[in-house]
């Protein structure tokens, strides 16, 4: 008869056992492909010599874009402000971490930092009488905080001077943006070299702890003469119970400028992009939109800022954090590395980081188990799916939002290249990433006329589109076109990039200096 | 009495006959797992057939079409027999009524607006042939309409506007 050796009958069995443990372990992709390529709503209509207005599927045509926080007032909705921001922030926690290997250092908002914004601010008032605007050239501290929003508060409009070394670049920043009060940390500036406008009343130094006996103040004295008075920031604060002058609060919507951050333009000359409340508050509305609840910021995440405050796109990550009530703990570094041992005792969640940071991980040394793992990683990947994470750097990290950190003009001037180690990232980058963290990578597309990105990859596109740099589509707060430009003509999809919105310092159609193209999928994606 | 033996070894060959084909079997199968396995460890990179369809709807996906200014002589093609799309200018105004072919389109109830300057018939409600300007005379200015007769336009116009595309407007000359 049919007598059928037991080990044909086990291998089949194997072979059962295997199909059935493929089909109960069948994972759905985190996303249909369709939507994967179907990112962008197009106008049916387009100009002749541009490309057709281009917006995020969440606000398609005849639906408004994003505008602001939609709080909540009785029976309206209003766009909210930097107040509102506060108030939300309220229910999160705000934690230093001095440095390295300090157990993190939480600040209460009631107790501790409401207070002393309002001291802050009355203080300010007191040294520069009618005070409207402040210099910040700080590291992510708590006195950079806290000056923000006392300025906010007070209808002061804040400057924020990017950190960069060079000392006439500085000066080139101050002169224009014309600050009557500069905050700054003791040691950074080099005041034989820079020069101050007329405009500054007032310096304010911010002296660490460690260097006390260094008599910061008393060198400063001697060096900016007797027109400008200097204090440090413990004068400042040293009545937070009982400030000298109360000033009062401004009441109502807050129309007016609220941050402005001087820039290098294209043509080599600086520039200033003022950002209003309103255009602040849509861009953080959209960061809070943009991602479905279950990825979006929730008050158990801990959310750690490594780039630096001073930028508006990690300024609008963190305001965003803030207002969804999140834990946010500032490790001090701001640095271009990514000290992995310092930030493994916060075991973040969620990583605000630049593109040359995301470079440190990168550069991992490769071996045959680790090849073995990106391969499994990539298969995952591929069929829509979140791997775990190869090199167990941060066990619980599961969002990274990232930005092209550098301006329009310093990339222009780089050929093309796309793997250039100072450029952008590229897709198989941000894929390798994805496979190496175990986390969403959520790359954006920034410009200094604009607050927070202008595109950025859908959360859960984990497509590897190879060595070129492709950014989501436009957010939900935006639209957008390319118009032809002198060397790429005729293309319906190619151009320089223009955006219209409530994020942008301008109104009417903003040029960005970037020149892209429209994908198939409706996503962006930079020639060079 | 029936000799049994030619079916008794017709059924033993048969019976027999997995035997041959057991080791064959044997490895078809060890391979089969063995692949299985291997899938199972690593997916595959390539895109699945999900994909590769989403791709290709996306790539057929329509074009925008141009915001053009138009003559009254090269609206005329756009009447649905000449040209694909079938065009309408309603008070200046170029509308795509492509989706409502089977009212504006050739044969259809208003087939005589199509590629044309509609407004004063859209106006005066009527279709006639009489309702539109010639070609090769001037466009419209529509200065001797009654009030009703321009509110009718009006109404017209925001039907026009609330239900097909906008795409390009009438002018005298280029």
């Amino acid at each position: 008869m049919w007598n059928i050796p037991p080990l044909t009958i086990g291998l089949t069995g194997i072979l059962f056992l295997i199909l059935a443990y493929r089909l109960v372990r069948q994972r759905y992709p985190d996303i249909h492909p369709f939507a994967l390529y179907h990112q962008s709503s197009i106008a049916p209509v387009r100009n002749p010599e541009q490309s057709a207005v281009y917006r995020s599927t969440l606000t398609p045509f005849t639906y408004p874009l994003i505008s602001g926080l939609n709080i909540r007032e009785g029976h309206s909705f209003r766009d909210g402000d930097l107040r509102d921001i506060w108030n939300f922030a309220k229910k999160g926690k705000l934690g230093f971490v001095n440095k390295k290997g300090d157990p993190i250092l939480y600040h209460d908002y009631d107790t501790e930092l409401t207070p002393l914004l309002h001291t802050v601010a009355s203080r300010f008032n007191e040294y520069v009488p009618g005070i409207k605007k402040i210099g910040i050239y700080l590291p992510n501290s708590i006195e950079n905080v806290v000056t923000s929003f006392a300025a906010a508060h007070y209808s002061m409009e804040t400057v924020l001077l990017p950190l960069v070394c060079d000392m006439s670049e500085i000066s080139r920043y101050l002169e224009i943006s014309q600050p009557e009060l500069l905050i700054f940390e003791a040691g950074v500036l080099d005041f034989t070299q820079l020069s101050l406008p007329e405009s500054i009343q007032c310096l304010i130094i911010v002296v660490p702890s460690i260097q006390d006996h260094l008599e910061w103040k008393d060198q400063l004295d001697e060096k900016v003469g007797s027109s400008i008075s200097v204090h440090t920031w413990e004068d400042v604060v040293s009545s937070v119970s009982h400030p000298a002058t109360a000033v009062d609060a401004p009441e109502g919507a807050l129309t007016g400028p609220a941050i402005i951050v001087p820039y290098t333009a294209t043509n080599g000359k600086v520039e200033l992009a003022t950002f209003s409340h309103r255009n602040i508050v849509s861009a953080v509305a959209t960061q809070l939109r943009i991602v479905p609840k279950s990825e979006s910021f929730k008050s158990t995440d801990i959310v750690i800022p490594l780039d630096s405050l001073q930028n508006m796109y990690t300024r609008i990550m963190f305001f965003s954090a803030l207002t969804a009530g999140t834990t946010v703990v500032f490790c001090g570094t701001t640095s271009e590395g990514l000290d992995v041992g310092a930030l493994q005792t916060i075991s973040p969640t969620i990583m605000i980081v630049s593109s040359k940071s995301l470079y440190h991980v990168l550069n991992y040394t490769p071996g045959p188990l680790i090849n073995l793992r990106l391969k499994r990683a990539q298969g995952i990947l591929t069929s829509g799916n979140l791997p775990w994470p190869i090199l167990r750097l941060f066990p619980k990290l599961r969002l990274i939002y990232t930005h092209d950190g550098q301006l329009p003009w310093q990339r222009q001037t780089k050929s093309g290249r796309a793997d250039d180690k100072a450029g952008s990232l590229t897709s198989a980058q941000l894929s390798l990433l994805r496979a190496l963290l175990g986390a969403r990578v959520v790359y954006a597309l920034t410009n200094p006329r604009i607050a927070g990105p202008i595109c950025q990859t859908h959360i859960y596109d984990y497509r590897n589109l190879g060595a070129v740099r492709v950014f989501g589509p436009v957010v939900p707060a935006l639209e957008a076109v390319v118009k032809d430009t002198e060397h790429l003509k005729g293309g319906d999809r190619q151009g320089h990039l223009f955006v219209r919105g409530l994020p942008t310092a301008e109104r009417g159609w903003t040029t960005t200096n970037i020149v892209g193209e429209w994908g198939d999928d409706g996503c962006f994606r930079e020639l060079y | 009495m029936v000799d049994l033996t030619i079916i008794r070894n017709c059924y033993s060959r048969i019976s027999s006959s997995p035997s041959h084909y057991i080791p064959y079997l044997n490895v078809f199968l060890a391979i089969l797992s063995v692949y299985f396995v291997y899938r199972l460890i690593f997916p595959p990179t390539g895109p699945n057939g999900q994909v590769l369809n989403a791709q290709q709807q996306a790539k057929q996906k329509p074009q925008p079409v141009v915001y053009t200014k138009f003559t009254p002589a090269t609206l005329q093609p756009f009447n649905g027999s000449v040209e694909e799309r079938v065009l309408m200018a309603v008070k200046g105004k170029v509308y795509d009524v492509s989706a409502g072919r089977s009212f504006y389109g050739p044969g259809g109830p208003y087939s005589n607006f199509a590629g044309r300057d509609a407004s004063r018939g859209l106006a005066k409600g009527s279709f006639d042939e009489e309702m539109l300007t010639p070609i090769d005379e001037p466009m419209d200015t529509l200065e001797d309409l009654n009030a009703d007769e321009i509110q009718a336009l009006n109404d017209w116009g925001q039907h026009f506007a609330g239900k097909y595309l906008l795409c390009g407007e009438l002018v005298e000359q280029l």
